[in-house]
Formats: C-alpha cells, sequence, structure tokens
C-alpha cells in the first residue's frame, strides 16, 4: 500500500479556523449591529457557540465513518435516492453561496480600490485564481491554506489593537442591548457566517488522527470565533451601534481612520483590502473546493479537477446576477442562513439515523 | 504528439495573455494628471449665484433645492507643491509662485458644486488628499446632512479630515497664506493637529464628529476659526451643534473647560486668576482627570463629575506676599477650584440651554441605565430636550506641584 500523506491535526485546526474567517469581516459589525444593537459582542458568542455546535455535529458524523467523506457515507446511511437528493442541495448551497461571495468580492473592489475596472474583470481574475488552485488535491489544499493564514490573521490583529486606543468602552454596554435583540436573526447571522466549517466532511478522511479531529477543528473555530468578536468589539466600541450601522463595510472604515508612528502612516485601508483579498482567496478556495468535490461525486467522476474549470462560467454568471448592491445583500443572507440550516439539519439527520441504524463508528466494531 | 503540439499552443497563447499584464493597472492615472484638491470652502452663495451656476447636472426649471453655496477649492499644482523643507535654491517650486490654484464654483449641493467645478478644470478632481473643509456659520446653521451624506458616501475621503467652522467667509481661509507655511490648508490642517499635541483641543476629527451626530445620547462639536487681519487664523473656541445644525459658539476658555470636563490629556491651556492677599497668577494645566457617574434621582439623571486638575505656578505678580508655601499654594488651588467650578458650571449651562449634549452624558445613561433610557428616549431629539433640565454636579479639585526656578 503506498503512503498518503495526511493532515496533522495541527493543519486541520489552520485550514477550519481560515476557512471560516471570510469575506464577511468587511461587513459583518454591520449586519450584527442591524440585528443585535448594543448586544452584539454576547450575539456574536451566542452565534459563534451555535456554530460551534454544527462544527461539532460535523465532526462526530464523519468521525464515525472516518474513511469516508460525507458524499458516500451518506448513501449507506439513508439510501441511494435521498442521499442524492440531499447531495445535490449541497451542491447547490456552495454553488450558490461560493457564487454570491465572488460578486461580494467584486462589489467591495468595484466600490473602493477599482472604481474604473469593470466588476466582471475583478470576479474573473479571483475566479479563475482559486479555480486554478482547486486543481490540487486536498493536502496541497491545506498547504495553501497553512501558508496563508498568517497573512490573514496577523495584519487583522495588528489593525485591532492599532484601532483600540480609540475604543470608547460605553459603546459596549449594555450588554444587553438598549433595544431587544432579535435573537433567532442575530444567531443565524452570526452562525452562517461559519458556513464554510463544513469542509471537515471532506476532510476527516486524510487527517493522520481521525479521532483526535475535534480538538483540532474546535480550536480552529476558537480561533476565527475569537477574531470576529474582537472586530465586533473593537469596531462597536469605537463606532458606536448608531454610527455602525450607517457604515456599509464597518472594518474598512476602522482601516481607513487609523493612523500609524506618529500619523505618518494613514489611510491604511489599502493594506487592508490586499489583506482583505488573501482572506477572501482563503474562504473562496475552501467553498469552490467542497463545491467542486460534490460536484464530481455527484456525476462520480474519480478526479475533480475537469469539474472545477467546467464550473467556472456557470459560477461567474450566477455571480453577476443580482442586480444592485441590495439585492445582492438580501440574496446573499438567504442564501447563507439556509444553507447553514440546511446543513446542520442535514447532518444531524444523518448522525442520528447512523446512531439508530448502527451504522458506521469505529466505537460499535 | 498531440499532447507536445498542445503544449506549444499554449505556451504561445500564454505569452499574449502574460504581455496584457504588463500595459497596467486599469485605473492608472498619473500623479500630474490629477487634479489634487486639498482644501475646500464653503459658503452660503449670493442671491445672484443662479444666474452664474452653469448647468452641468440639471435643467434650470427643474424643482431644486432653495438653497446654494459656493464652493471654494484648493487645488495643488503638480511640480510647485514643495516637497519637504528645502527652501533653497534646489527645486521647491518657483518663486512668487503659487503651489496652489483657487478655483470658485457654485452649486446646490457639495456633490453639485464639484461636478460644476470639474466642468471648468481639465484634469480629474480627486479627493484623497482632501485635509480641510472650512464651512462657514452660515452653512452650520443650516445643517450638515446634505455635506455629511456626500462625504460619507464618497470612498476617496478620510474620516481624519478637518472640518473647521468659520466665524469670518471661509473662503478667505482658502486664501492666506502663513509664512510658516507654503500650502494654506496644510498650514491650517498643522494648525488644528499642533494644537491636538499642546492640549488645547480635543481631537475631533470629521469622523468623530460623524460619531457623536450619530450617538443618541451626545451631539457633535467642531473647531471655531477666524481669520484676524490679513493672514492670521485664530482658533477661537468650539462650535457645537444640536439637531445637525451650529447651536452655538464658545470662547477659547470653553475649550479648556471642556476639556477637563473629559478629561482630556494632555492639558494646555493656562488660567489667570486673581487670587486674594497673593495677588495675581498663571496656571498652567497640564493633567486632567475625570471621572463621571450618572445616577437616576427623583426620575432624572443626576450628572456627578470628580474631576481633578495637575498644574504648575507658571507666573505670579502684583504680590503683597510670595507663593513661597504650602499655604500659598493651597490658597491658589482653592481660588482656582471655585472659579474653574464656576467656569464649568456656566458652560454646561449653555450648553443645555442650546440643547446640546456634547460632553455625550447621554450615552453613560444609555449604558448604564438602559431599562430608563428605553422608557423615555425614543430618537435623538428625546435626549436633547431632556439634556436642558438634567442636574449637573461638579467636584473639581486641583494640585500645583510645582512653581518654576523662582523661590519666592
Amino acid at each position: 500500500m503506498q503512503k498518503i500523506e495526511k493532515l496533522s491535526t495541527i493543519q486541520l485546526a489552520i485550514v477550519i479556523s481560515s476557512t471560516i474567517f471570510g469575506p464577511y469581516v468587511l461587513s459583518f459589525p454591520q449586519l450584527i449591529a442591524q440585528t443585535a444593537d448594543n448586544a452584539a459582542p454576547l450575539m456574536t458568542v451566542v452565534g459563534s457557540c451555535c456554530a460551534a455546535f454544527s462544527l461539532f455535529v460535523f465532526t462526530r458524523l464523519s468521525q464515525r465513518f472516518s474513511d469516508q467523506t460525507l458524499l458516500s457515507y451518506s448513501q449507506t446511511v439513508i439510501g441511494k435516492l435521498p442521499a442524492l437528493f440531499a447531495n445535490c442541495i449541497v451542491f447547490a448551497c456552495f454553488f450558490i453561496t461560493t457564487a454570491l461571495m465572488f460578486r461580494q468580492f467584486g462589489e467591495v473592489l468595484s466600490t473602493v480600490v477599482f472604481r474604473k475596472t469593470p466588476i466582471e474583470m475583478s470576479i474573473l481574475m479571483m475566479l479563475i485564481l482559486v479555480a486554478l488552485s482547486c486543481r490540487r488535491n486536498s493536502i496541497q489544499f491545506a498547504y495553501v491554506h497553512l501558508f496563508y493564514w498568517p497573512f490573514v490573521i496577523f495584519p487583522l490583529l495588528f489593525l485591532i489593537f492599532m484601532s483600540m486606543k480609540s475604543v470608547h468602552f460605553l459603546n459596549w454596554l449594555p450588554v444587553l442591548g438598549n433595544e431587544a435583540p432579535n435573537w433567532p436573526l442575530a444567531i443565524l447571522s452570526t452562525a452562517s457566517l461559519y458556513l464554510g466549517s463544513f469542509i471537515i466532511t471532506m476532510l476527516l478522511p486524510i487527517t493522520e488522527k481521525p479521532a483526535r479531529a475535534m480538538k483540532s477543528v474546535m480550536l480552529g473555530i476558537a480561533v476565527s470565533a475569537s477574531l470576529y468578536l474582537l472586530l465586533v468589539l473593537s469596531t462597536i466600541g469605537i463606532y458606536g451601534v448608531r454610527e455602525t450601522l450607517l457604515l456599509i463595510y464597518p472594518t474598512l472604515e476602522m482601516a481607513r481612520s487609523i493612523a500609524v508612528g506618529g500619523d505618518v502612516i494613514e489611510r491604511m485601508d489599502a493594506l487592508f483590502i490586499i489583506m482583505w483579498v488573501i482572506n477572501v482567496y482563503t474562504t473562496m478556495f475552501s467553498t469552490y473546493y467542497i463545491t467542486s468535490i460534490t460536484f464530481s461525486k455527484l456525476l462520480k467522476f474519480q478526479d475533480h479537477r475537469l469539474v472545477t474549470t467546467l464550473l467556472i462560467p456557470f459560477l461567474f454568471g450566477v455571480s453577476l446576477l443580482p442586480q444592485d448592491q441590495f439585492q445582492l445583500y438580501r440574496f446573499s443572507r438567504i442564501a447563507d442562513e439556509s444553507s447553514y440550516l440546511f446543513l446542520t439539519g442535514y447532518a444531524l439527520l444523518l448522525w442520528i439515523v447512523s446512531v439508530i441504524r448502527r451504522k458506521g463508528g469505529h466505537s460499535h466494531g | 504528439m498531440g499532447n507536445a503540439l498542445g503544449k506549444r499552443w499554449i505556451q504561445i497563447l500564454l505569452c499574449f495573455v502574460l504581455t496584457l499584464n504588463l500595459t497596467g493597472c486599469w485605473d492608472q492615472v498619473e500623479v500630474e494628471e490629477r487634479a489634487l484638491v486639498l482644501g475646500l470652502a464653503i459658503d452660503e452663495a449670493p442671491p445672484d449665484a443662479l444666474e452664474k451656476e452653469p448647468q452641468v447636472t440639471h435643467m434650470k426649471n427643474i424643482p431644486l433645492p432653495k438653497k446654494m453655496i459656493r464652493v471654494t477649492a484648493q487645488i495643488a499644482v503638480p511640480g510647485r507643491v514643495p516637497l519637504g523643507p528645502g527652501t533653497g535654491g534646489m527645486g521647491g517650486g518657483g518663486d512668487g509662485e503659487s503651489p496652489v490654484w483657487i478655483v470658485q464654483v457654485y452649486g446646490h449641493s457639495l456633490d453639485e458644486a464639484l461636478n460644476n467645478m470639474q466642468q471648468e478644470i481639465a484634469d480629474p478632481r480627486y479627493l484623497i488628499h482632501l485635509r480641510v473643509i472650512v464651512i462657514s456659520k452660515e452653512i452650520a446653521r443650516g445643517g450638515l446632512d446634505e455635506l455629511n451624506d456626500y462625504l460619507r458616501r464618497n470612498p476617496e475621503v478620510r474620516r481624519r479630515t478637518w472640518l473647521l467652522v468659520s466665524e469670518t467667509e471661509a473662503a478667505e481661509l482658502m486664501k492666506v497664506a502663513p509664512p510658516l507655511e507654503r500650502v494654506p490648508t496644510l498650514y491650517l490642517q498643522a494648525m488644528v493637529e499642533k494644537a491636538i499635541g499642546m492640549g488645547k483641543f480635543p481631537a475631533n476629527y470629521l469622523g468623530t464628529f460623524w460619531i457623536e451626530e450619530s450617538n443618541w445620547g451626545q451631539n457633535g462639536f467642531l473647531p471655531y476659526i477666524a481669520v484676524q487681519g490679513k493672514e492670521h487664523i485664530l482658533l477661537k473656541g468650539m462650535a457645537y451643534f444640536s439637531d445637525g445644525r451650529l447651536a452655538g459658539v464658545t470662547s477659547a476658555v470653553d475649550i479648556g473647560v471642556y476639556m477637563g470636563i473629559k478629561g482630556t490629556d494632555p492639558g494646555g491651556y493656562s488660567a489667570l486668576l486673581e487670587v486674594p492677599d497673593l495677588g495675581y497668577t498663571m496656571i498652567k494645566i497640564t493633567e486632567r482627570r475625570a471621572k463621571t457617574n450618572v445616577r437616576i434621582e427623583e426620575g432624572k439623571p443626576h450628572v456627578y463629575l470628580n474631576l481633578h486638575l495637575e498644574g504648575v505656578l507658571d507666573e505670579h505678580f502684583d504680590a503683597g506676599q510670595g507663593a513661597d508655601s504650602e499655604a500659598a499654594l493651597e490658597k491658589i488651588e482653592d481660588a482656582l477650584e471655585r472659579s474653574a467650578t464656576k467656569l464649568m458650571h456656566n458652560f454646561c449651562r449653555r450648553t443645555q440651554q442650546d440643547h446640546s449634549d456634547i460632553f455625550g452624558f447621554g450615552e453613560y445613561v444609555r449604558a448604564h441605565h438602559p431599562g430608563f433610557w428605553k422608557q423615555h428616549i425614543h430618537q435623538k431629539s428625546d435626549w436633547e430636550q431632556m439634556y436642558a433640565n438634567i442636574p449637573i454636579s461638579i467636584k473639581l479639585s486641583v494640585s500645583i506641584r510645582r512653581t518654576g526656578l523662582k523661590s519666592k
């Protein structure tokens, strides 16, 4: 038997954290301020716990079938036809969310940086870049994440710490919010940030010690969740809820208003956007990867590379569908949140059924 | 065989595609082809402005906002803006030639005026280096909604831009060129920023002003300046807002009072006061500390301020006796406490009369008493109304630590 390289525990943690820390970094504080008012930090914590629960389900389920991906074992658990149907929806979820993410990426670039460049060009460039990277196997996939992870985390941490001095602690109070937060919506919009954590169901078969995967994925989500929390704390702390509501990209505004080194270096937004592009790249890399793996499994292909290329025009087309930015964000919210609900529900169902029918699970011998 | 041929074709194709990358950025505009706006001054337009306005964004017969503004822009002339301090013969711009170009246009809104301006100048305008916006008192009185909207939307505008309210005609500030700095707006900017460094003004950038205006329990304020004589600019005080409009202006002393109440460091203002038996003294405030507490008493928020000022004795004259003992210092401290408390009370009173909570006491109520807040405050103006009638208690202590090199 040939030796196959496998992912270590720490690598898995990094892949998870870099996947779920995504393009919403820019707009998330506004999103959560809308639904949660001053309770935004609290709601971020609760929503993240909710997402951690989903990730827990994904991981436990995958550990029962530690040598297969979800797409294969779902057939043994709930039968061929229902599984095919459900997996089609999994594909649809990731296809649509990925496409909309590409569009959001383009929107940001067109609004802030490349104001004359056609949005199609920015989207297409990113799309091709991600598609080309996706023509790799899972190990190389993990290494790409590994490489870019520091470039995602540290600039953001730097930005947050630089801006901490303008935080007004009053803005964090009251913890429960001046208006009662819209709990379900606030939790859902936070939890759906972590959609990409579904990648664990594809990566578990190639991890070194599947039994210890739980620890690493929880570490991964903890890192990203605390970054999201820090981000919300600093933006809400600096701007206050009322001002945050007025900003489309509060994080970007934060980058725009800090000055470093005795006010010599101002306007960090350009630097921040570069970091954000890497951030977007790693996240879309994952969701694109899930999309193409799912699709190739649905078509019963051995190799996902052909599918990856085939998907480019379709993703491009769908990404151009929303007519304006409000429509885009409405669609994205709906797509993300319903995908999150579906994926969690589906995984829960598979888990429960597999426990009842005693499928998989090495503990059962 | 076929594979090799395919590879060759791909290589040739790549050569072409990659060449395209060499053409550079889609959005590139050379620096010398940009009209970089450094400063803007906004005044109310004279009544005959409607005739002077070119029809760029609208025809004459459509319904338009009644108010018209006059925008004076200071545009950097490429090559003439001195880079660095070099004043010698080398480089640094030609002598006698102004490094900036002043353009004046009329319009119904800032964006419209800038569009009219674009019609008059060749290079595309950029606001990326906009540092200072001066508005006249009249414009501030009319409200800043329209202005803020445009500046917020435009990604070129920095949040660290300065928005200043001018007592005199704002356009004049675009023209005064003090000898300290070649570019007038840069002088203006340096003036305010150095004032912050010396503790003479709080760091209230445009972005900060926006935040204050957005918060329900707070009102914004801006630096208030005036032109003195031909080429002097005076930081006159603060211009505070209520309901989005200019509600009043203060004197420069009140800036110090405000910073004392907020506890903004470093301390920068000096106080001249007459101390009984000791004559006149100048006390320089070096540090300010403040603790704000808000309690709900008798169905009303009650603000308790616990303030502390650290100072040094700067000057002492007309004295019957020397300021050379602890007792003397205590006397001075007492006198300063009394007079400063009075100033603070008066200042708070005045902002209350004008319904302008520039201290943000409302934010304390919102944060610490959410129940009360939810019951009484449903929009920003509710707090502005309530603020007028709340009691404010001030407890001030002053410590004078040093008296300089003179022993008596």
